[in-house]
């Protein structure tokens, strides 16, 4: 069973959501916030594998609750939900170790798939958000330095990797590739020590980066 | 809804046509949207365009839901006016969308009492 937390100061669209997650197979709302700081607290008491978090809340935002999350339940998963497409908030959530970003206009399947996809493999993103991450990386020349200097990726690193990009599960990677799912799991953490990113959005962007994948 | 301003498609793709479900939605939107659009007006009186912003902000992804394209269009108008030109350019755009969301009203019932 997926555990949702929706932080959202709107009601209204909080109450869609849960109303429209409730049908959701395997999944569930444990938790229901209108901000940041009710959701630190509340992250006390309950757990919760995926957040979809607004940005604009008051009281604490969601870039501040993003940055918390990240140092005091890091193995909770977020999911941005916003209304902004512009590339610097989407970018920045990114960096921020955000495991997906989606915007609110979002068709229903979409918001499905998102949150499978992050429970399953640990990241989200819509072929618009790729776009703008790639976009961004380029335009600010912000590949690291380490990615030019790291031991060559082996052939089933980079298949590994490809499946990630591709934003396949650990079982369908494993499918593909005609190895176990533990293999995977072998390969995606070697791909992380390697390239130095922190987790699946960082691969997908060295990825994108270095040329070998590109979507 | 011939002749309408809304189109409710995604609504009614987001909750699989169950319409108890819709009407669930909406009942609620019209129990809040009052709220959201009267910050539309303090954000006018407080002369704060952050304010304004805000609320034309909060509002867009019920104009999304609603499938009101004019309402999205003007909410989008007057959060860069806010922004960008200051509150007394917004006016216009504040009246225009105080109107649009009295139509939007009246449409919605209209619509739950055809149920």
């Amino acid at each position: 069973m997926i555990r949702l937390a929706l932080a959202d100061d709107q009601l209204l669209f909080r109450r869609g959501m849960a109303m429209l997650l409730s049908d959701m197979a395997g999944a569930q709302v444990v938790l229901e916030c209108a901000n940041g700081e009710e959701l630190l607290t509340s992250l006390k008491s309950t757990s919760v594998d995926i957040v979809l978090l607004d940005l604009e809340m008051p009281v604490m935002d969601g870039m501040e609750t993003m940055r918390r999350l990240r140092l005091k339940f890091p193995a909770v998963k977020v999911i941005v939900l916003s209304s902004h497409d512009e590339e610097k908030f989407i970018a920045h959530l990114m960096e921020l170790g955000a495991n997906g970003y989606m915007l609110k206009s979002a068709e229903p399947d979409e918001i499905d798939t998102a949150i499978r996809s992050v429970a399953e493999s640990g990241y989200y993103f819509s072929d618009a958000v790729s776009k703008v991450m790639l976009h961004t990386l380029v335009k600010k020349k912000q590949v690291k330095p380490t990615f030019h200097s790291i031991d060559p990726l082996s052939e089933r690193e980079l298949e590994v990797l490809r499946g990630i990009c591709q934003e396949l599960t650990t079982a369908e990677i494993a499918q593909r590739i005609f190895v176990s799912p533990r293999t995977v799991e072998f390969h995606r953490n070697n791909l992380l020590l390697k390239t130095g990113a922190r987790n699946a959005a960082g691969l997908v962007v060295y990825a994108m980066t270095q040329g070998l994948y590109t979507p | 809804m011939d002749g309408s301003m809304l189109d409710l498609s995604y609504l009614e793709r987001l909750y699989k046509g169950d319409r108890s479900r819709m009407e669930q939605w909406i009942r609620m939107y019209l129990e809040v949207a009052p709220t959201y659009f009267a910050k539309l007006s303090d954000g006018l009186e407080s002369e704060d365009p952050k304010d304004l912003a805000f609320a034309a902000h909060e509002l867009r992804p019920q104009a999304h839901y609603l499938g009101a394209p004019r309402l999205l269009e003007v909410l989008l108008a007057l959060e860069q006016c806010a922004r960008t030109e200051g509150v007394p350019s917004c006016r216009p755009l504040v009246d225009e969308l105080l109107a649009l969301g009295r139509a939007v009203d009246t449409e919605l019932r209209a619509w739950l009492t055809v149920g």
